[in-house]
């Protein structure tokens, strides 16, 4: 397998686990401001 | 008349083909309506750049130097990445990230569905494109103009003509490639499935805090993509902290509309005959069109795989809206659910997908970069 080939894999690795470990951390931190930070009641 | 003459004859069948291209991009944009703020512009930059000794390229007349306008802007906005990043604070201006904060879950959606940046990493790769241009033909995979762009420029310069064009075409054809793609992977009954709408109340100061998050956040995982991220957030911020209207509108409006102008016409240096005709352009526009389908399908799977773990059933329909392309793609998703269904209303869903794209899509960018610093 060329070194380019296995760059790509890495890529794959790093970017679709990056991507979905920076959204979870904005998900878990989302979830806790709305619980935090709730809508001022009229 | 020896001008008109020496034109005539020095022009090549490429620069006339380029030419014709230039004519059917601007073609698409008036009578199809396809992303007209960009192929408009980069279809008559094409022309212009195609004519032998063009004025609006840097040309040597009588020994001295001439600089062309299009060179001097393509220095000035491409090369310093100064166009794309102006357009993403305007583009943060328009975000509304309530529908996205009312249903936060929907987030993971926006990473699910960046998978065609990297599955077209990998076939680029295969198919003899070295590491770095891999990577931009697959950033095309993340459905949005800009960002193309600005990670093309970086990685591979040469290539940034074919990818914005490959990247706009297929933004403006999402309401045909997704369709499709969806219906490869999902059956009706699937599509048919109804998601009950429980939105969750969203206070001033939660949107004003989530931009700055966002930010904080993209600065410690990838540094690279900051100036991507920051702009887009800051546009948010102008947006949510309600004493800068003023700006808000001037750069969804003014700021935006400027800088598609003379981010359209300076592509176009990239779109001379002797850089855009050849093979490769070709593999790029194919696999623009992969990335696409496979970002949908990437975004539709996961959803069915989440759904073997959940009770309440997700329309699988909604990854596919996780892509960036907004809000083309939870319209499209709309339609097809109330196609399938006509009381089905998943568009609030669709919606917060779409949104959780942008981001999705922007971190790639920037995972993407900061693999190669």
């Amino acid at each position: 397998m060329s070194s380019d080939m296995i760059q790509a894999f890495e890529l794959m690795a790093l970017g679709m686990g990056g991507d979905f470990f920076v959204l979870f951390v904005i998900y878990v931190v989302s979830k806790l401001m709305l619980k935090l930070l709730p809508p001022k009641k009229a | 008349m020896d001008t008109l003459l020496q034109t005539v004859l020095s022009i090549t069948p490429g620069q006339i083909a380029m030419m014709i291209i230039g004519g059917i991009l601007m073609y698409l944009g008036i009578k199809k309506n396809y992303e007209p703020t960009l192929l408009v512009p980069m279809g008559l930059g094409t022309i212009l750049v195609n004519f032998p000794k063009s004025g609006v390229l840097t040309q040597v007349i009588g020994g001295s130097k001439a600089e062309g306008v299009l060179d001097v802007l393509f220095k000035a906005g491409i090369n310093t990445e100064l166009f794309p990043l102006l357009i993403f604070i305007g583009i943060g201006a328009m975000i509304d990230f309530g529908p996205l904060l009312q249903n936060p879950f929907m987030l993971l959606f926006g990473a699910a569905a960046q998978f065609g940046i990297f599955f077209v990493v990998i076939i680029a790769v295969l198919a003899g494109f070295d590491i770095k241009e891999a990577a931009s033909i697959g950033i095309i995979g993340a459905a949005d103009g800009p960002t193309s762009i600005f990670v093309s420029n970086q990685l591979a310069p040469n290539l940034l003509g074919a990818i914005a064009v490959a990247a706009y075409s297929y933004m403006a054809l999402v309401p045909i490639i997704q369709p499709f793609a969806i219906r490869l992977v999902t059956t009706k009954k699937e599509r048919q499935i109804r998601m009950t709408y429980k939105a969750e109340g969203v206070s001033k100061t939660v949107k004003i805090i989530f931009p700055i998050f966002v930010t904080i956040l993209a600065g410690f995982i990838a540094p690279t993509a900051l100036p991507l991220v920051g702009f887009l957030m800051f546009g948010n911020i102008l947006r949510e902290c309600g004493v800068l209207d003023r700006l808000s509108e001037t750069a969804q409006n003014e700021l935006v509309n400027i800088c598609s102008i003379l981010l359209g016409l300076t592509i176009a240096v990239k779109m001379q005959a002797s850089l855009f005709l050849n093979t490769q352009t070709l593999m790029i526009i194919a696999f623009g069109l992969v990335a696409f389908i496979m970002d949908t399908i990437g975004g539709v799977l996961f959803a069915k795989l989440l759904n073997l773990f959940r009770t309440e059933k997700i329309n699988p329909m909604i990854g596919a809206a996780g892509i960036s392309a907004f809000p083309m793609s939870s319209r499209v998703i709309q339609q097809m659910a109330t196609a399938e269904d006509p009381k089905n209303f998943v568009l609030m869903f669709a919606v917060g997908a779409n949104v959780a794209g942008q981001i999705g899509s922007v971190i790639a960018g920037g995972l993407l970069l900061s693999f190669f610093s």
